[in-house]
């Protein structure tokens, strides 16, 4: 009874998962690519469970889908990405290499899988019968903070060095000059402003309304006037 | 339960047991929802010199049924240049987000129904990551928000489902770090355990007495978690129409109102049991059905706050919401966390 | 019980489907979350074994692994609004010159 219910739940959750993951490569939308994977990563989440990991699962959902996703999402929502523009593709020849390069790794997984499948079983405590406390909170604190200590310093240490790099990435450089806003500033063209140098045709930038409307030979009340 | 063990087996019995569990949980909870909603309305009267909704029923006492007749026989209207699938799906997935956590908070202690061998805790369903688990369907819970901006594609709408999601993400962090001292003291993720270990002094061992400062940052980041006054910048209707919900109207508009509320109980549901001691209170270890009402009290005082606190307080601005929260709220939070700590090492739990 | 090949087979289905994502996607933030498919598919791996095994340190290898896709997850995107500010464009084939 229980073994069954176990297999049906396991099959729809591996589908979940597999559809999701073709969904998410196939759509052209960001958008629909992030909910795809936001379904893989649910999915996933509810396999830990049936392998006895509820902690993990628990975390699974609250970085990756409460954390790592909802930031593609607002990173996608902010730059307001629309559907890629299917142009000319420059390596003609990618997707096939793709396809050939994934069945090749894909068959390569199958034979090693079936063939460890083939060798004799190893020597664990498998066929014990008593409720493993594996997945349980209380063995992965111990676990953590007892022999793998060092890679949990470590590793506080990389999240730190990612938030300074995020953040340091983030920032808007400080001020150049040619950000500053002026009020009144405008581009002209650079025969109007320095007429001894057309040759070049880069815009330069003036400095003020007044420079531009003496430049343009205006009245400087004209211009106040508009 | 053993007549129900013999009859179809243990884990078919859990499962019927926890079905009915999880109904009546949803009933009780649905009905204190829309009862929250005309308390709203009638306490802002009050406290703005009006007397608000009265004329449905005694004293308005059937007004939320109007009002969700009303939500169901409006019509439907889905904008031209919509998302469609992500707009019909953000309201459910804001309103499953919302009722996804009622079912591990523990409503009462064991109940032994006198006569009979029956004793069941009044709590659907209990597990080892019971809190994690209340912080994942949390976080997810930001979907329904930024989704329902993104699709119904109006500017305030985006602008309201961005901030949203700013917002949600920031404050979230507190929102589990004010949380992580009370499981210092408990050593346990498992809520109803966690309740358990309040029993002490007659019933009145609450964990605020040891985390004053973990509660009040777990209350202002509670607040911002659930939009409400003065974190209620995803729909401020004074900037940006109805913000992420401006496209929505009848039932799906109330599914997103429904869900706020929901919200506002569930987190008022996490207060009490983190903070104040979940059902336990004098006289539960005699009396157990006490515990029940004890709870639903605790909770109704923390829904009136809220009420409270919209008829007094005025918006943030949205920089100094950022500013709050990131510079001031999380220090705090993680201040909090190492002076916790620091005395559980010393001094044991 | 679900024999413990059928898990890795599954991790293997979305390991390739990451793998080819990769190389066929343009865009950078489609690119990024089949690395994170990669990722996930590696943590279904460790998660299978350490459950079958009833061993605990496969699982905590996934919370670290877990902690470095955040990791990256926050550089990752910071460096995409960098290049869509320069280039008004998240094709990584509009991002082929070092400097702006």
């Amino acid at each position: 009874m229980s073994d069954i219910l176990t297999f049906i739940v396991f099959i729809l959750l591996a589908g979940l998962a597999i559809g999701s993951a073709l969904a998410m490569v196939a759509q052209r939308n960001p958008l629909y690519s992030a909910i795809s994977l936001i379904g893989v990563f649910g999915a996933l989440a509810g396999l830990y469970l049936t392998l006895a990991a509820p902690f993990i699962a628990a975390v699974q959902i609250i970085v990756y889908a409460g954390a790592i996703m909802v930031l593609v999402v607002f990173v996608i929502m902010l730059l307001n990405v629309e559907e890629e523009v299917r142009r000319p593709v420059r390596l003609r020849y990618l997707v096939p290499t793709a396809v050939l390069l994934a069945a090749v790794l894909f068959a390569e997984a199958a034979f090693i899988l079936f063939y460890v499948n083939d060798a004799p079983a190893p020597p664990s405590p498998l066929a014990t019968a008593e409720p493993s406390t594996t997945g349980l909170t209380a063995s992965i604190g111990t676990g953590l903070f007892t022999t793998y200590l060092l890679p949990f310093e470590i590793t506080s240490i990389l999240i730190l060095m990612a938030l300074v790099g995020a953040m340091t990435l983030a920032r808007r450089t400080a001020a150049r000059p040619q950000d500053l806003v002026v009020p009144g500033a405008q581009v002209l063209p650079l025969q109007m402003v320095e007429p001894a140098r057309v040759g070049d045709d880069t815009p330069v930038r003036s400095d003020t309304t007044a420079e531009a409307a003496r430049t343009l030979g205006l009245n400087e009340q004209e211009q106040t006037r508009e | 339960m053993d007549w129900l063990n013999n009859l179809v087996g243990p884990t078919v019995a859990r499962g019927i047991f926890q079905f009915i569990g999880i109904n009546v949980a949803f009933v009780v909870v649905l009905m204190i929802v829309a009862y929250t909603v005309l308390a709203e309305r009638r306490v802002l009267g009050f406290i703005q010199g009006r007397l608000g909704p009265n004329r449905v029923g005694p004293g308005g006492i059937l007004q939320p049924f109007a009002d969700l007749l009303k939500f169901i026989f409006k019509e439907e209207i889905v904008p031209d240049k919509s998302t469609r699938f992500i707009y019909f799906l953000a309201p459910f997935l804001a309103i499953t987000c919302a009722l996804m956590p009622i079912i591990v908070y523990p409503f009462g202690p064991e109940i032994h129904i006198p006569g009979t061998r029956i004793v069941f805790p009044l709590v659907v369903a209990r597990f080892d990551v019971a809190l994690l688990y209340v912080l994942a369907i949390t976080s997810v819970g930001v979907y329904g928000i930024a989704l329902a901006g993104w699709s119904s594609n109006n500017k305030y709408s985006l602008m309201g489902g961005l901030r949203s999601a700013a917002q949600l993400i920031s404050y979230e962090l507190s929102l589990g770090l004010s949380l992580v001292g009370v499981v210092l003291l408990s050593g346990t993720l498992d809520l109803y355990e966690i309740v358990g270990q309040q029993g002490g002094w007659h019933g009145l061992r609450w964990n605020i007495i040891f985390q004053p400062l973990g509660f009040i940052i777990y209350l202002i980041s509670a607040i911002a978690e659930t939009n409400r006054v003065p974190f209620d910048l995803p729909e401020a209707e004074t900037e940006l129409v109805a913000g992420f919900h401006t496209e929505y109207s009848a039932l799906k508009f109330a599914l997103f109102f429904m869900a706020e509320y929901v919200n506002m109980f569930t987190v008022s549901m996490l207060a009490t049991t983190m903070f104040f001691g979940g059902w336990q209170g004098p006289g539960v270890s005699t009396f157990p059905l006490l515990g029940i009402f004890y709870f639903l009290g605790k909770v109704i005082c923390f829904l009136f706050l809220y009420i409270w606190l919209r008829g007094t307080l005025p918006r943030f601005r949205f920089d100094q919401l950022m500013n709050f929260g990131w510079k001031f709220l999380l220090p705090m939070a993680i201040l909090n966390l190492i002076i916790t700590a620091t005395v559980v090492f010393f001094f044991g739990t | 019980m679900i024999p413990m090949s059928w898990y890795l087979a599954l991790s293997a289905v979305l390991f390739t489907i990451g793998v080819a994502g990769v190389i066929i996607k343009r865009n950078a933030i489609a690119m990024f979350m089949c690395i994170e498919l990669m990722l996930n598919s590696v943590n279904l791996t460790f998660i299978a074994l350490s459950s079958f095994f009833r061993d605990v340190s496969g699982q905590l290898f996934v919370f670290i692994v877990m902690t470095v896709a955040a990791a990256e997850a926050a550089v990752g995107l910071g460096i995409i609004i960098t290049v869509f500010r320069n280039r008004e464009s998240l094709d990584v084939d509009d991002a082929s010159v070092l400097r702006d």
